[in-house]
């Protein structure tokens, strides 16, 4: 189980570092189409759609990734006083709920985005970007990575291994 | 004891919003008028964009089932499937009167519920907005060569129309709009009529207030059904939302002949608005760029059919108008 | 049904206190309760939420402010930033916490996001204020009210939102909101000054020997060299709203490439640097997107189980009056911050009140503000606090949110404060908008 929870790892690390990439080209596609527009007046609808095309796959594709590196938000009011024991079984009983949640997930919006592929959805706007399917079939993708990293560090805490402060790259 | 029936209505609008959502023939006036019609059998609770879905997220949710109405435009369906662009306004197009001949008695809603049928939906006119503005310039439109590079907000159709002749098309949601045409980061704003226009306070960010909305000659607020919750209606029910609708389509549209009047007189004689409709050489420029952007579609076969049917519906009405209305506002109106 | 609605906060309250994420606590109370309320139906709609927030034009701010942030921080350029303005604060105690409230009333007449704010000045400041021995508790306070501020000065979701609802123009409620959003700076400031005098220990002045070793030559040359950047960057954000370049939304990705030419120009950019730089980005932004999408579980199931009958109900108890009617609101508004987030506050709340406030005469522009301010308070009220979470995502290891909840108290009494300023004297609210005729 290690080695395929070490693979499973490795390649959310591989997906964060292309959601980083994300990140960049949503951020100079943004300056360039403020910069165009006011310089010379020009631009277009499918380049502004194409920036919250990107925000979506930075969130969705960098979840997961997010999640292995300790992003998580937790309140340690208590949490931080709890014996070791006790923090591992509310870090199990944790990525247990995030797996069940977002399998859930999952089920809801495969509907979702089947009603879209079936149409072959695209933009409402004429100059807009076809494959509205695909934007939308990254919700299920990002919960998918999510399920997976969560079940590789779910092995590591049944291995033994300390909380999720541990498990930060 | 008759069966009672809980339905949910979204609507693409904000709780709120003056004739979408507050008002004559609103969704809200809608649902009230088939609850008291119906003595409560039929009770419909009414969402605004944003508290149950997004916006523009009714389609999907009908088609699902778990709302059963939603409140909407048509054309904010056209990525799903270009007909729906006919049902509530096209480039060019028909006044409300026309409009209402087509749907009712032209075969309109017929085609509409056919385009909806393979996705279990059935549709009807329950609002409209009569005719829309061009919008705010923050410049004089001499010649359609002030398009050329002009910035503007204007979505849909008629932004690529506009996108043809020139223009660059800004995408911004209504909150935008104002402070973007303040600043100057656009030049031009279409949003809706006077009254609308007035309440974003457009008029204190551009002067020129071109009249006339060629891309929105009038504007069918859409009353989207699922199928199969409306079979399960008993036929009195039926009746009762049908005619609720076209009350709403007829009450909505008296409402905004009053506030655009209203609103329309305030602008011009307290706001200095410039009013004007665009030159006729730029009316006509706009009016090829829109039949070749048209052409393009109808390369869909049942896109063209609704094309077909609604410009052979245009073509006889607008004779008719010729002679009726159009004489009536030349000579006889005064 | 609705007391499945108090069940559900309930739960979510002892997750939560449980120490599971945030995210998790909030799916999980609302599924289990949501499904015992009225099974699965509702919860078809779960995906067409998610996807208006990550295809949500306004959440694109986020990534750009994060960027700006982490960028500025790996040039270390803003390492010095408040080392200098204590500088120039000299014997004054607090002097960078005023710093800080002064940087937050700019940063959010830039935007109208509160992650935005928060993240920015959490990154910049945060490390370097407890360096210079301030009190952790004190320090985290004032970055969560300060970049609070930035809902209430325009531009500002929650006034967009607001003029929505509540039938109004956006640019009337833009321009009522800029006297209380410069009053509550300015109650903090006065705070800061009055506690810096107090308790001296907890937001120490640079210390008078330290102060002395910099000539006043070499204390400009400093000021030039490490205040004026970011201070550049926040002017390039402003000033291309000001200016006309970009949209609102937009205009931090002039602040973006901003922080890119001034860390080239430090010396200290490299492949290295932007590529960090982009990872931090994706990962605050994902995790906040993560938190915002399983609230859309708890806020869908809140509406399905008729959360808004509770108050209807109380409402109903009431002796009449209009004041008794406003602060019953203000009550609930209150009270809903602490589960709740401001967006669901305004659509549960506000429609529920208004038609009855409307028609005791209450006027609607002012009342917005109220509002406002008081929605000020749900991001910093725990446990559900988008301010606290924010800050926790970004804050040193050694912070824990004991030192935030403490932190924000006087900051909830303080905006408490300044809603009672706004409810006795309305001109700071109407003044403006009468006098630009907006
Ligand atoms: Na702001
Ligand atoms: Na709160």
């Amino acid at each position: 189980m290690r080695p395929l929870a070490g693979f499973v790892e490795g390649a959310i690390d591989r997906v964060g570092s292309l959601t980083a990439w994300i990140a960049l080209v949503m951020i100079g596609l943004v300056a360039v189409n403020v910069l165009l527009r006011y310089a010379f007046s020009v631009g277009s609808v499918w380049a502004q759609e194409l920036e919250w095309h990107l925000l979506a796959a930075l969130i969705l594709l960098g979840m997961s990734h997010a999640v292995q590196r300790g992003g998580e938000v937790r309140v340690d009011l208590f949490y931080a006083r709890f014996p070791k024991p006790l923090q591992r079984a509310v870090d199990v009983a944790a990525a247990l709920l995030l797996i069940a949640v977002s399998l859930a997930f999952i089920k809801l919006s495969i509907a979702y985005v089947g009603q879209s592929y079936a149409i072959d959805e695209r933009s409402a706007d004429p100059g807009g970007l076809p494959y509205r399917w695909a934007i939308k079939a990254l919700i299920p993708v990002g919960y998918g990575l999510l399920v997976l990293q969560q079940l590789a560090h779910l092995v590591r805490l049944l291995a033994g291994h300390d909380s999720a402060e541990d498990s930060r790259v | 004891q008759s069966a009672r029936f809980n339905w949910k209505m979204t609507s693409a609008y904000g709780k709120g919003s003056p004739f979408y959502m507050d008002g004559p023939g609103s969704a809200t006036d809608l649902a009230k008028r088939i609850r008291e019609m119906s003595d409560g059998r039929l009770n419909i609770q009414v969402f605004g964009a944003g508290e149950l879905i997004p916006a523009f997220e009714g389609f999907d949710a009908v088609r699902a089932g778990t709302v059963e109405m939603n409140h909407a435009n048509s054309y904010f369906w056209t990525g799903k499937t270009f007909a729906a662009q006919y049902f509530t306004a096209v480039p060019f197009g028909m006044n409300f009167q026309g409009m209402n001949g087509w749907l009712y008695d032209g075969g309109g809603i017929d085609l509409w519920n056919e385009v909806y049928a393979p996705f279990g939906m059935v549709a009807m006119p329950c609002g409209n907005t009569g005719v829309q503005m061009t919008g705010w310039f923050k410049k004089e439109i001499k010649s359609v060569a002030d398009f050329k590079g002009l910035k503007m907000r204007i979505p849909g159709l008629a932004g690529k129309v506009y996108a043809n002749l020139g223009v660059d098309v800004k995408v911004l949601p209504g909150g935008e709009i104002f402070p973007a045409l303040e600043r100057g980061v656009i030049d031009a704003a279409e949003f809706v009529g006077p009254f609308q226009d007035r309440r974003l306070g457009l008029q204190k960010a551009a002067k020129f207030y071109y009249t006339t909305g060629w891309h929105e000659s009038s504007t069918v607020s859409e009353l989207l059904i699922n199928k199969a919750a409306w079979d399960k209606l008993p036929k009195d029910l039926q009746a009762i939302v049908s005619n609720a609708a076209a009350a709403c389509n007829v009450i909505s549209e008296g409402w905004c002949q009053k506030a655009n009047s209203d609103a329309m007189e305030d602008l011009v004689k307290n706001q200095g608005v410039i009013a004007r409709p665009l030159p006729d050489d730029v009316i006509k420029a706009l009016r090829t760029e829109t039949d070749k952007v048209l052409a393009d579609a109808v390369k869909d076969p049942l896109v063209k059919k609704v094309h077909d049917s609604y410009f052979a519906f245009k073509a006889k009405y607008d004779r008719w108008s010729e002679i009726s209305e159009e004489a009536y506002h030349i000579k006889v109106r005064g | 049904m609705s007391t499945y609605a108090l069940m559900m906060l309930g739960g979510f309250f002892v997750l939560l206190m449980l120490g599971i994420p945030v995210a998790v606590s909030l799916a999980v109370s609302g599924f289990v309760f949501g499904w015992l309320g009225f099974g699965e139906t509702l919860f078809s709609l779960l995906p067409a939420r998610f996807y208006g927030i990550v295809g949500g034009y306004q959440w694109m701010a986020i990534p750009l402010f994060v960027f700006m942030g982490v960028m500025l921080e790996k040039s270390r350029l803003a390492d010095d930033l408040l080392d200098v303005m204590g500088h120039l604060a000299g014997g004054l105690k607090g002097g960078m916490a005023i710093g800080i409230v002064l940087f937050g009333v700019l940063m959010g007449a830039t935007t109208g996001i509160v992650g935005a704010t928060i993240i920015t000045l959490g990154l910049l400041t945060l490390p370097t204020l407890i360096r210079r021995g301030y009190d952790k508790s004190v320090a985290c306070g004032v970055i969560c009210a300060s970049g609070t501020l930035g809902q209430i000065i325009p531009p500002s979701l929650i006034l967009i939102l607001l003029s929505d609802i509540m039938q109004l123009s956006v640019g009337t409620l833009f321009a009522a909101a800029v006297g209380p959003g410069l009053l509550l700076a300015l109650v903090y400031i006065a705070y800061l000054v009055v506690m810096g005098w107090l308790r001296p220990a907890t937001m120490p002045a640079i210390p008078q020997a330290e102060r002395d070793a910099v000539s006043r030559r070499e204390l400009w040359t400093r000021f030039f060299k490490v205040l004026v950047p970011p201070v550049m960057l926040v002017v390039a954000v402003l000033g291309s709203i000001v200016g006309g370049v970009a949209a609102p939304t937009e205009a931090a990705s002039m602040g973006a490439v901003g922080a890119v030419l001034v860390t080239l120009f430090s010396g200290r950019f490299n492949m290295k640097v932007l590529k960090d730089t982009a990872l931090e980005t994706s990962k605050i932004t994902a995790v906040m997107m993560l938190i915002l999408m399983t609230a859309q579980v708890f806020a869908l199931a809140f509406r399905g189980l008729h959360g808004e009958d509770l108050i209807a109900a109380m409402f109903d108890q009431l002796p009449g009056g209009v004041n008794t009617a406003i602060w019953f609101l203000m009550a609930i508004i209150f009270v809903l911050g602490f589960f709740v987030e401001w967006i669901e506050i305004s659509y549960i709340a506000v429609p529920l009140f208004l038609p009855i406030l409307t028609s005791m005469g209450v006027d609607p522009v002012w009342l917005a503000m109220l509002i406002t301010v008081n929605l000020q308070s749900s991001f910093l009220t725990p446990p559900f606090g988008w301010a606290l979470f924010y800050l926790k995502g970004v804050a040193p290891p050694e912070v824990n949110i004991k030192d935030i909840y403490k932190g924000v108290v006087p900051f909830i009494g303080l905006q408490a404060l300044t809603l009672i300023l706004v409810f006795l004297f309305p001109q700071i609210a109407l003044w403006l908008p009468k006098a630009i005729g907006w």
